[in-house]
């Protein structure tokens, strides 16, 4: 198990920040100013995410959009020996119901 | 959350009550339901639905006129019928918080309140929180303090921390724990949305 002091000392969790040491060559020194590496960095899409304007897959809606839903076995341990679609596919607004095989023609029946 | 400035009453359910009576109350509904269907509407039972009524919802002060039906939550009617996909529905059932709006001044799930519910409560979401392009000091201290990553949790949070700091303007470390226990952020967040909540001055008491 590590050491938590350890950690500390290498400005781990928790730990204080240690600046790096100066390099020995002052032809690599840190430029003054700093630019990129130790400078604050704004999040850019920080602004549309924390008003919700930032649209996910889950808030697109686009025209004649379908909604799907997998219904899988209520069972935890099961022969799925038929499936029957007709109930749901009398459902007002129901487009398609559909298996990606049937279990009664298992051999027919191609993978998805 | 400062329970000192809650006003009981206000609102039946907050989201901690809502957590503590989940169990009891699907128990009480199964037991509750034949003697409501034997009552129906003749014995002066106010019934709605199944299908589509009109509901008024008041939301970020804009009065929004809906056909729902009455199951629908008031988190499925702003973002399916209302366009206001800010919100995000995460696990539906009232545990991550992502759903979190203000409702008449307190925090609640809109995944587990119906919009029925809430006509004639003051609604605020996380699409009404700025101000234009001008942040909620809780929304620019989340932008400044990088408390955020995939972003998917942080309406509810914001609007948990508004709810928070809006009771009580500052509040103590533990106090945002507790305040903010009802959501939960994946990407690990947590030392960061408690800086930023911490550093937020200024929020008016609501």
């Amino acid at each position: 198990m590590a050491d938590p002091k350890e950690l500390a000392d290498q400005g781990g969790r928790g730990g204080p920040a240690q600046p790096p040491p100066p390099p020995a060559d002052p032809k690599y020194s840190w430029p003054k100013p700093q630019t990129v590496l130790g400078t604050h960095v704004k999040r850019l899409d920080g602004p549309e995410k924390v008003t919700g304007r930032a649209k996910y897959t889950f808030d697109v809606k686009r025209p004649g959009m379908l909604y799907g839903r997998i219904v899988r076995s209520p069972h935890p341990h099961a022969r799925i020996v038929s499936i029957d679609l007709s109930a749901a596919q009398r459902a007002p607004g129901v487009k398609a119901a559909i298996m990606w095989r049937d279990p009664a023609n298992a051999d027919r029946s191609t993978v998805m | 959350m400062a329970r000192k400035n809650d006003k009981p009453g206000r609102f039946a359910v907050t989201r901690r009550d809502f957590l503590k009576s989940a169990g009891v109350v699907s128990a009480v509904t199964a037991a509750a339901t034949p003697e409501v269907d034997a009552q129906g509407a003749g014995a002066g039972t106010a019934v709605v639905g199944p299908g589509e009524v009109p509901v008024r919802l008041m939301v970020n002060g804009r009065r929004l006129d809906l056909m729902l039906e009455p199951r629908v939550t008031l988190l499925d009617a702003l973002r399916m019928r209302a366009d206001q996909t800010g919100n995000k529905r995460v696990c539906d059932r009232g545990t991550c918080g992502a759903c979190t709006m203000i409702v008449d001044g307190r925090a609640v799930y809109s995944c587990s309140t119906l919009a029925i519910e809430v006509e004639g409560k003051e609604i605020r979401n996380i699409d009404g929180l700025a101000n234009g392009t001008t942040l909620h000091p809780v929304q620019q201290a989340f932008c400044d303090k990088d408390a955020l990553m995939c972003g998917f949790c942080t309406p509810g949070f914001i609007m948990a921390s508004v709810a928070l700091l809006e009771k009580n303007p500052a509040p103590t470390p533990d106090e945002i724990r507790r305040g903010l226990d009802g959501n939960i952020c994946r990407c690990g967040t947590f030392p960061r949305i408690l800086e930023a909540v911490s550093s937020v001055k200024g929020v008016a008491r609501g």
